[in-house]
């Protein structure tokens, strides 16, 4: 990988967290825990879709 | 270092849930490209994806083709996850638990999988990692 690359991926780390900060936060309010928890069930929810698709 | 990172430590690193050692651990990785390795599913992609509008998840996309390729569910022996499912994991935290082994990672960042997934190994990780228990 090139130098180049990784300053490149670094700005568009810091542009795509920039650009998050600005949006609305679906977690907002929510502690760490709560958080891991909302992922989670989105995590089953995508799970549950692709398996009911495949069967 | 080979490490494969959780949907939530993507989603934390992003600043939704401000957890510094998420963000530090990612931009660790992305400054030490020469020491380490990130691998990600496409399982996690498309986790990530649902927390994200299309115009930041293409610049996530992007990021991630700079850093690594994104490995097809497919390729993950279905054995392994039986495996962590019988332990009591749910399946998509089997899969993803599965895919962690697969790829023979020594390092990462979901409590759980680091704790579980036998493929892992004990260092001694620079304080970013230890903040993030992975050195428990």
């Amino acid at each position: 990988m090139k130098n180049k690359d990784i300053k490149e991926a670094k700005r568009l780390w810091e542009e795509l967290c920039k650009s998050v900060s600005k949006k609305r936060n679906p977690f907002a309010g929510m502690t760490k825990e709560e958080a891991i928890e909302a992922i989670r069930k989105v995590r089953e929810k995508l799970w549950e879709e692709k398996f009911a698709v495949r069967h | 270092m080979l490490f494969v990172i959780d949907s939530n430590v993507y989603i934390f690193g992003f600043g939704f849930v401000k957890v510094p050692a998420c963000s530090n651990l990612i931009l660790t990785i992305i400054e030490k490209y020469n020491l380490h390795t990130l691998r990600i599913s496409r399982r996690i992609v498309e986790e990530v994806r649902s927390h994200l509008s299309p115009e930041d998840f293409a610049k996530f996309i992007k990021v991630i083709n700079i850093l690594t390729k994104i490995d097809e569910d497919f390729v993950v022996p279905f054995e392994i996850a039986v495996k962590y499912e019988a332990k009591g994991f749910k399946p998509a935290d089997a899969f993803i638990a599965a895919y962690t082994e697969w790829v023979g990672a020594i390092a990462g960042s979901c409590r759980d999988t680091a704790h579980r997934v036998p493929t892992f190994r004990r260092f001694n990780l620079p304080p970013v990692f230890r903040r993030f228990n992975l050195a428990d």
